[in-house]
């Protein structure tokens, strides 16, 4: 358990490289005169030496609102960041600046960037009483005049106590508009109510020039009203207020339509291969490989970054002669969520058809510089280019060179033909995987048989060796198998006093075992004393007596025909059958 | 009838000739082919080299075989098959770096971008299937030979815990790779459009609606198949059904 928690301990820190960097943000750009919005300084992955404080700002009133601390792990990374929040009431119309505040901390000095806030006066359906008491909804558009095609962000802020909503919708004839993302949730005072606020953002792009209007926009909302504060009970209900506390009340709510000016893209200067790009922008391209065969194909790669519609963005088609093209393959990335910043990335392939090409040919893009009120034409390359002709001699090499040094994977990139084929043709093997083959594990299944039958033989070892009985009776049959044997040679030999000698000997580990007693100095007395009499059958022990008399016997006349040997194996092999 | 002991030996010993010699004349027959189709090859007569190799695949696999069976496709100018056949190759090869070398131009030249592979994926293809197949069962047979001397000479130094103990993590190990092996196998069945203009029904019959068309050497991941059409996802998600002759598998 210490070493997991070491580890982890030891992972959170391996993880904690981390930016350190500070932010501010704005609940929300635009606000109405004594309407508060939130501001926050965000300080990542440091401490800063002092409370930042924002400078005093003629016509705006700060009041803090305390601290937070969040911690935040993913990607890879732990991330600690300090919050220092505020709120900002307005008192005056206008366009105010929060200047970019630096912080300075143990490593270092971190500086925030300035946000702009847009105070307007409050609309006429904003005004206490009535329904804006509980919801009124706000449009708030950023500029007045506009070019065709430039973007021009709207909001429309929805102010709710407390209720239900649809989504908006926003008259706009003239306008191109983008989709709504999620909307951005904060809350608002105003007065001594307490509003949620929801802000739906999009891009407006006017499509042609003149007076145009955004908006109306209207929302379907269903307020939560306390029944209480609409009409009180006249008894004295004690469940009042428990049972029946709010009562849905649908309204629609109308935020005012704003008139935009809309000016038509000069027609002086407009280059002759301008497509509409409005906005500013920059490009970089790069084209690879620059060595080539006939007919193998080249990458342009081409981006285009900056501020303005980037998703309606395109490039003059890339057909240029001696070339084939094709299709380009188009990516993007918003930098925010309207699509008014970001990344457009083109990957043209094109195809060289003949070997007198030299250059990737230049790559111009034209468009209108909203800053400057100007045309402006961006370009990258051309970029030189190599193409050998297609029939040239491939260099054949050796028989099994799939290992030469000039083949490695990383010069894939610079090859523009295949490697030869190979001459050996090395072992044919079946396409079904060895894993699946039934041989395999047929094979595989030897040692495990092994194993298992050793564990049944070291088991049947074990237990021979725990039971001393059974030891004995392995040994004793042992030895009777190797006395019957030398038996069977003594009385052909007619050899009789080693053939009783062998015989008593066999006789009494027989009877010792059968009798659990010690084999040494068993006797014909035995058999006939009381454990005999009990544990052997009397025609037993008749031949068994029969037996050791005859061994008696041998030992002082060792004369008997090789018959009356015979004769007393058979009695041998008899007891021994009976007694075990 | 019953035989001498001596001849019974006789025709034995004939037996084993006679299927050494038939080996040695499959062997032999195998290059012979082979050598027939680099000829082809050579001479630039690449459909015909192609439809040799392939034939002779029919045989057996090996890596050079299906590497200059890509080739063969890919001068004659069918990418798709050029890329099944380059990529089977790999599946026995996976480090060899001329069909990595030529997969990939193949793969540019195809205009299309190939499936992307997990960090797994890539992790488990640095070995072959056979390769992860010989590793888990050289673990585990010494495993076992471990554990069946521990029991015959319980007292050998063979019989030490710590090696027993080593030789069954390791096999734990490699048979989960083996596992994770198989099932990336099986599960990563790669298909490749043979010719332009392929198309990609929404459903498997060929009267349903057209979803897009593919190029020659776009590649698909293989889902399932019924009937003569096959259940596939192209690298941008999309899933819809080919028609089986359309396609080369990596796993034919």
């Amino acid at each position: 358990m210490n070493r997991l928690i070491a580890l982890s301990l030891l992972f959170l820190f391996a993880v904690g490289a981390h930016a350190q960097r500070a932010f501010a943000t704005l609940d929300r750009s635009t606000v109405a005169v004594g309407e508060g919005v939130g501001f926050s300084i965000a300080c990542e992955n440091f401490q800063p030496s002092n409370t930042p404080r924002l400078p005093f700002i003629p016509g705006l009133r700060i009041a803090g609102a305390g601290s937070g601390r969040s911690f935040q792990l993913g990607g890879g990374q732990q991330t600690s960041t300090l919050t220092y929040n505020f709120l900002i009431t307005p008192n005056k119309t206008g366009t105010y600046t929060l200047p970019a505040l630096s912080i300075p901390s143990r490593e270092g000095v971190f500086k925030t960037q300035a946000l702009k806030l847009r105070v307007v006066a409050a609309d006429s359906n904003e005004k206490k009483g009535g329904i804006s008491e509980y919801a009124f909804m706000r449009l708030v558009v950023g500029k007045n005049t506009a070019y065709v095609g430039e973007p021009i962000p709207v909001e429309i802020q929805l102010f709710l106590q407390n209720g239900r909503y649809s989504p908006p919708e926003l008259t706009a004839e003239g306008f191109n508009m983008s989709d709504y993302p999620e909307p951005k949730s904060s809350r608002a005072q105003r007065g001594n109510s307490i509003f949620q606020v929801r802000t739906f953002q999009t891009a407006a792009t006017p499509v042609k020039a003149g007076q145009l209007q955004i908006g109306p926009a209207t929302m379907d909302v269903v307020l939560k009203i306390r029944q209480n504060q609409r009409r009180r009970s006249q008894f004295n209900d004690p469940f009042e207020g428990l049972l029946t506390r709010y009562q849905d009340v649908p309204a629609k709510l109308e935020a005012k339509a704003h008139n935009i000016t809309v000016k038509p893209l000069p027609t002086e200067g407009r280059p002759a291969g301008f497509n509409g790009a409005v906005g500013q922008f920059t490009m970089a391209a790069k084209a690879s490989p620059l060595e080539v065969t006939v007919g193998d194909p080249v990458t342009v790669n081409i981006q285009l970054s900056g501020q303005g519609a980037v998703d309606s963005l395109n490039l003059p088609k890339l057909e240029w002669p001696g070339f084939k093209s094709y299709e380009p393959s188009i990516s993007s990335e918003n930098a925010d969520p309207l699509g008014l910043s970001g990344t457009k990335v083109f990957e043209q392939v094109i195809i060289p058809e003949n070997d007198t090409l030299t250059e990737v040919p230049k790559i111009e893009l034209a468009y209108f510089n909203l800053e400057e009120e100007e045309y402006q034409t961006m370009s990258q390359g051309p970029f030189p280019l190599k193409v050998n002709p297609s029939a040239r001699p491939v260099s054949i090499p050796n028989a099994n060179t799939s290992q030469s040094g000039d083949s490695g994977a990383e010069d894939a990139p610079q090859r523009s033909d295949i490697v030869w084929i190979k001459y050996d043709l090395g072992t044919l093997g079946q396409a079904t995987p060895l894993v699946s083959r039934p041989t395999f594990w047929l094979l595989q299944s030897i040692p495990f048989l092994l194993w298992i039958g050793a564990l049944v033989w070291r088991r049947k070892s074990e237990a021979i060796a725990g039971n001393p009985r059974l030891l004995r009776k392995r040994q004793v049959n042992q030895r009777t198998r190797e006395g019957m044997g030398r038996l069977e040679q003594l009385a052909d030999e007619n050899l009789a006093l080693e053939f009783y000698t062998e015989l008593a000997e066999l006789l009494r580990e027989q009877l010792g075992l059968h009798l659990d007693i010690p084999a040494e100095g068993i006797t014909a007395d035995v058999v006939d004393g009381p454990l005999g009499q009990a544990q052997i059958e009397p025609d037993t022990r008749d031949t068994l007596r029969r037996l050791f008399t005859a061994s008696d016997a041998a030992s002082y006349a060792a004369s008997q025909s090789t018959a009356e040997l015979r004769a007393s194996l058979a009695d041998l092999e008899q007891v021994i059958h009976e007694l075990n | 009838m019953s035989l001498r002991p001596h001849s019974r030996t006789v025709l034995a010993r004939l037996g084993q000739a006679l299927g050494l010699l038939l080996a040695v004349g499959t062997l032999h027959a195998d290059q012979a082919a082979f050598e027939k189709a680099n000829t082809l090859y050579k001479d630039g007569k690449h459909a015909e080299a192609a439809e040799a190799y392939q034939e002779l695949s029919q045989t057996g696999v090996s890596a050079n075989l299906l590497f200059n069976m890509g080739n063969a496709y890919f001068k004659a100018g069918e990418l798709g098959r050029a890329l099944a056949a380059y990529q089977r190759a790999l599946h026995l090869a996976p480090r060899h770096p001329d069909i990595m070398v030529n997969l990939r131009i193949a793969q540019r030249k195809a205009l299309t971008e190939p499936l992307p592979l997990s960090l797994r994926q890539q992790w488990l293809r640095k070995l072959s299937l056979g390769e992860w197949t010989a590793l888990a069962s050289f673990c585990g047979t010494l495993f076992l030979i471990l554990l069946t001397v521990r029991q015959v000479w319980p007292a050998s130094g063979a019989s030490n815990i710590l090696w027993t103990r080593l030789s069954a993590v390791a096999t734990a190990v490699a048979t989960l790779l083996l596992v994770m092996a198989v099932s990336n196998f099986s599960g990563d069945q790669r298909a490749f459009a043979v010719h332009d203009g392929v198309v990609v029904h929404s459903n498997p019959v060929e009267q349903s609606p057209e979803l897009f068309q593919a190029t020659d050497g776009m590649e698909f991941l293989l889902l399932e198949r019924s009937g003569d059409f096959v259940n596939v996802r192209s690298g941008n998600g999309s899933v819809g059904w080919i028609r089986a002759s359309d396609i080369a598998l990596t796993h034919p």
